[in-house]
């Protein structure tokens, strides 16, 4: 493929050095050649992709250009799409069409993009390997026994196979940032309500945010101003202006960012890592990069506040699949209570019962307070620690998962070291900050990540560094045999 | 965790687990319950729950209708619905 | 010997365009779930956003009844499983309800009460389930859900039946003076349920049941009646009243056990993560405090003052607004004692309205000829009786009184000589009559007017006549 990014494919489809059907072509049959193996989609909707292309071309032919006129791009079954399956990797919703589109979709389609398909995920974005989707696992494709991280797995797993330029995913507690780590990708996770929620399934309310997988950092610049911005269809999106983040970085001289490293980051460290992790210090060093060593002081209790507050937003947030008004519901109910019953135990796997028996577990009368309560403090002891932090650095940086993918099935049996290794990434969610992962190495053949996080609303200056640092390195332009 | 309170647990969030499955469960929520058991020692006194990431008050909507509702494509899954009524199991009160 | 212990918990249906969370219309009797969207139907992926009317209209309510107003006020999820609660769980409040500590005073048999208001809040409303529509199914209508609601908990001050229906109608005539509910108990925008327990006087209150399904203010009476006997019963015979739900029966009159719903629910409330903190500073609520009607206790006292009305009229002149607006109105062009006024609107006009199973804006005669009968009946220009009779004809018509007056050639004969007259002419042809009058036998008055009325057909003016009558007896 011609085209190594996003700004590319812009840049020829404005030029008319391609046309949008030739190019929406070239990507729908790259997804039949290698998807079969990779499982990254759930569903491909070759018919409407290929008459959008056609519109765009139209479009172009009449001079009408949008920001992101002929982008293919793929988006997590996470995001309502008119017309389209909406699955959520999950059985429950695997017959539901959803009537409306989420505004992130809204937005995407409105600025000329043509959707490839709906990505496969954990289901209901409950998972760090995209094994327990309904659909199957995704493989990774650096190594095909190997996971492509979760919950946004298919995305990372197409974008990281180029058989999509780009593509949408969910951050939760790392849903972005460890996948796009584990696959050699980046990935963009905003600060907690820069993007609108409408219409994006939801697992942990005031956690959740829609994000971006790409190549470069300099293309999630670009698709970042596009999603992002207020929407009154979702109260807790922020009204903050949206720069131009692709401006800033091109034009912009900062250079000199003040960066901290957190010692409970770097404690525990495998050597590979480490020296990676090392390694992309001195690059940015010599960028002219100053480097603070920090505190955040409580990193240890994140993953515990975290494994308490997803799962009470969860167990109520999924209250709503009964199988009454959509989604699966089972034949064997003759009465409501084995209709609730029934259609629910059926329609979720192991892991999303687990969490809603422990969300209910957390909000029951008796226990809210040792637990929902007291880990909502805990996530003000984490929003304190970034604040003190953010008044000495600029920006936080720390490798993104503790070790390269681990194989399919591996950590399957062992929940708890499933969610132990969101330990660098779940804090962020609990502060709501932004953050990066971006490719800085590989530790047998296996791509690691490369974290940068941000203060709010900061996205600007995390894809700055991003891009600086993507200027003196070429961890990101690597592509996996095929 | 005992029966008892898996079955409170199941009743409340309506799911039915297997017989055979509830041990496995009954492990895998004990070493759960233990995971998040560490924020006990967490120093939170005088601190405030965060129930939000950012400061912000909730924004108003003006009282106007939008007639933009189509039950039809509302009620895609016909399935589930008889003469636009969702229909259950008959409720005894 | 036992004393009863009544709180009210009353729902009432707020009068918004839009509901609570979603730009959903609100109108009632719209066909099934043709006023439900995506979001109503807690369809995957929606996200709810608050009516800023509710908020205002919640606030005026709390200025109403004296109450405090939150400067931050939270949603809460209330989590339970039913076919009409599409998102299994209720958007409603919990710690940090809108309004909190309000109080308001009844009037019963004379006596002022104050009952104390412990908090009112936002929630939405659910939808219905139709139980006999299809055969060994229940149908779901979702048109009602996410209605906004305002549910108002009453401290349990009450004592008697009586105490509960006096702040059931106060609290009904408030959000209807208010515009923010119609307050249309059949229709379901006003509901109560009531938590009755009994005690002995000065023990600590009794087990209380809860009583739903209550929808009229007569059924509020009767559940309260029934209820208290049958704890009563329970306890006299050494029992113990258990702590549960049950429902009105306004056919058998009783209450009885609610079979489903109360399995031991942890509605395990929690601050809605969709939702921010709601902000209402002083000057939003000075604002709408400026802007609010004349609320029926402050009408009642001005009623008094200006028009020297007896406590009871005012009472029930100022408890609605469409009743208090057409007096008013009557006041404008009334020649007489506003009292006066007063006792005809309330026995003629709300009688006619009773009658015809009618509001008082619906009224077919205006303020503006109630007045006017009324007028006539001070200048004696007509009676009470062919008032009535005139009120009759033009409430059916679409006469006016003076038409009715002209056409049927009703004046009444007021002018002393006319009658002087007709009286000397009448007692000339029963001279027999008039002196047994003179002789003592004061009862022949009667048989004197009777002779003029008929003579008069009717029309005579009796106070006029009387005069007329005794001068000359006297005199002759």
């Amino acid at each position: 493929m011609a085209y190594k990014s996003v700004i590319e494919i812009l840049n020829a489809i404005k030029k008319k050095d391609i046309s949008s059907s030739e190019l929406t072509r070239y990507y729908l049959n790259q997804i039949k050649e290698k998807d079969t193996d990779l499982n990254c989609f759930i569903t491909v909707t070759e018919e409407a992709a290929i008459s959008k292309a056609q519109e765009i071309d139209n479009e172009i032919s009449k001079g009408v250009i949008k920001p992101l006129s002929g982008l293919p791009i793929a988006q997590k079954d996470i995001f309502c799409t008119k017309g389209v399956k909406t699955s959520c990797g999950s059985k429950m919703l695997d017959n539901f069409i959803s009537p409306y589109d989420a505004t992130v979709i809204e937005k995407l389609n409105n600025a000329g993009t043509i959707m490839l398909g709906k990505t496969n995920m954990d289901e209901f974005a409950m998972g760090s390997s995209n094994e327990t989707s309904f659909y199957g696992p995704v493989k990774n494709p650096w190594d095909k026994d190997y996971v492509p991280g979760g919950s946004s797995g298919g995305s990372a797993s197409a974008v990281a196979a180029r058989i999509a330029p780009c593509s949408t995913g969910t951050d939760t507690g790392g849903s972005i940032r460890q996948p796009a780590s584990l696959c050699g990708i980046c990935g963009l996770k905003p600060t907690y309500g820069r993007v609108s929620r409408f219409g994006m399934i939801a697992f942990a309310s005031s956690l959740d945010q829609a994000g971006l997988f790409t190549t470069d950092a300099l293309d999630a610049a670009v698709l970042l101003k596009e999603i992002s911005g207020h929407d009154p269809k979702d109260s807790t999106s922020s009204s903050i202006d949206v720069p131009d983040y692709y401006e800033y970085c091109i034009n912009n001289d900062k250079k000199a960012f003040t960066i901290g490293i957190p010692d409970e980051f770097i404690n525990d460290l495998n050597e590979d890592v480490k020296k990676s992790f090392y390694d992309s210090i001195k690059i940015l060093e010599g960028i002219g990069c100053k480097i603070k060593n920090i505190k955040l002081e409580h990193t240890g209790l994140g993953v515990s506040a975290y494994q308490v507050v997803a799962p009470a937003e969860c167990s109520s947030n999924l209250s709503r699949f009964d199988g009454v008004r959509f989604g699966h519901r089972s034949d064997k109910a003759s009465t409501l209570e084995e209709l609730y019953r029934e259609s629910r135990s059926e329609g979720f796997g192991k892991e999303v019962k687990r969490r809603i028996l422990v969300g209910t577990y957390a909000l029951s009368a008796g226990y809210y307070d040792a637990y929902y309560l007291k880990a909502q403090k805990v996530r003000n002891l984490i929003a304190q620690d970034f604040n003190n932090a953010f008044n000495e650095v600029d920006l936080i940086l720390g490798p993104t998962t503790p070790d390269t993918a681990f194989k399919i099935g591996e950590k399957m049996n062992d929940p708890i070291a499933m969610y132990l290794s969101d330990v660098y990434t779940v804090s962020t969610n609990l502060a709501g900050l932004p953050a990066m992962s971006i490719p800085m190495g590989f530790k047998d053949k296996l791509p690691l990540g490369l974290q940068i996080i941000g203060n709010h609303f900061d996205e600007k200056n995390i894809l700055k560094l991003c891009h600086l640092y993507q200027k003196e390195t070429d961890w990101h332009i690597q592509e996996p045999n095929s | 965790m005992d029966k008892k309170t898996i079955d409170k647990l199941t009743f409340l969030s309506k799911l039915s687990i297997p017989e055979s499955d509830i041990d496995e469960l009954s492990k895998n929520l004990d070493n759960i319950l233990k995971l998040i058991g560490e924020i006990d020692a967490a120093p939170t006194d005088g601190m405030i729950p965060m129930a939000h990431p950012l400061d912000f008050s909730q924004p108003l909507r003006d009282d106007v209708s939008k007639k933009d509702i189509n039950r039809k494509e509302n009620q895609h899954d016909l399935s589930k619905t008889k003469d636009g009524y969702y229909t259950v199991p008959k409720i005894l009160d | 010997m036992w004393e009863t212990v009544i709180g009210l918990e009353i729902h009432v249906q707020l009068a918004t365009n839009s509901k609570l969370f979603s730009s959903s219309p609100t109108n009632f009797g719209a066909e099934q779930n043709t006023q439900a969207s995506v979001i109503d139907l807690a369809m995957p992926g929606v996200l709810p956003v608050l009516n800023r009317k509710a908020i205002d209209m919640a606030i005026m309510f709390g200025l109403s009844v004296d109450a405090k107003i939150a400067d931050k006020s939270i949603f809460a999820r209330k989590n339970y499983f039913y076919p009409d609660l599409p998102k299994g769980y209720q958007i409603s409040q919990y710690e940090l309800p809108v309004v909190q500590d309000g109080k308001l005073s009844i009037n019963v048999d004379g006596n002022e009460k104050i009952i104390g208001i412990t908090r009112a809040h936002l929630e939405e409303d659910a939808g219905k389930s139709i139980h006999d529509l299809f055969d060994g199914e229940s149908a779901i209508d979702l048109n009602r859900a996410g209605t906004p609601l305002i549910e108002i908990v009453s401290e349990p001050d009450m004592r008697s039946a009586k105490e509960a229906v006096a702040y059931l109608k106060k609290i009904h005539s408030i959000v209807r003076c208010l515009g923010i509910s119609d307050g249309n108990m059949e229709e379901g925008s006003f509901r109560c349920d009531a938590n009755i327990s009994i005690r002995k006087p000065g023990e600590k209150f009794g087990t209380r049941a809860e009583i739903k399904n209550i929808n009229s203010f007569k059924f509020v009476e009767s559940a309260i009646n029934y209820e208290v006997d049958r704890q009563q019963d329970i306890l006299e015979s050494g029992g113990t009243v258990d702590q549960e739900t049950r429902l009105f029966d306004p056919k058998k009159n009783e209450t009885r056990p609610m079979r489903s719903k109360e399995e031991a629910n942890d509605y395990r409330y929690f601050p809605d993560p969709d939702l921010l903190p709601v902000s209402i500073t002083e000057d939003e609520i000075s604002v709408i405090k400026k802007s609010l009607p004349e609320l029926p206790d402050i009408k009642k006292e001005r009623f008094i003052k200006e028009y020297s009305l007896k406590n009871d009229d005012a009472e029930i002149l100022s408890s609605s607004s469409e009743l208090s607006d057409y007096f008013e109105q009557a006041t404008k062009t009334s020649t007489s004692e506003i009292q006066l006024l007063a006792n005809f609107i309330l026995s003629e006009v709300i009688g006619l309205c009773n009658k015809n199973n009618l509001d008082i804006s619906q009224a077919t005669v205006s303020p503006k000829e109630i007045a006017k009968l009324n007028n006539y009946i001070g200048d004696g220009k007509i009676s009470m009786k062919q008032a009535k009779e005139i009120l009759s004809e033009a409430w059916e018509s679409s006469m006016s009184v003076d038409q009715i007056i002209k056409k049927n050639n009703i004046e009444q004969i007021s002018d002393p000589d006319l009658l002087t007259n007709v009286v000397k002419k009448l007692l000339e042809m029963h001279p027999k009559e008039v002196q047994d009058y003179k002789n003592g036998k004061e009862k022949l008055m009667g048989f004197f007017v009777g002779q003029i009325m008929k003579e008069t057909q009717g029309k005579a003016n009796p106070k006029i006549l009387n005069q007329v009558l005794i001068k000359i007896l006297k005199g002759v």
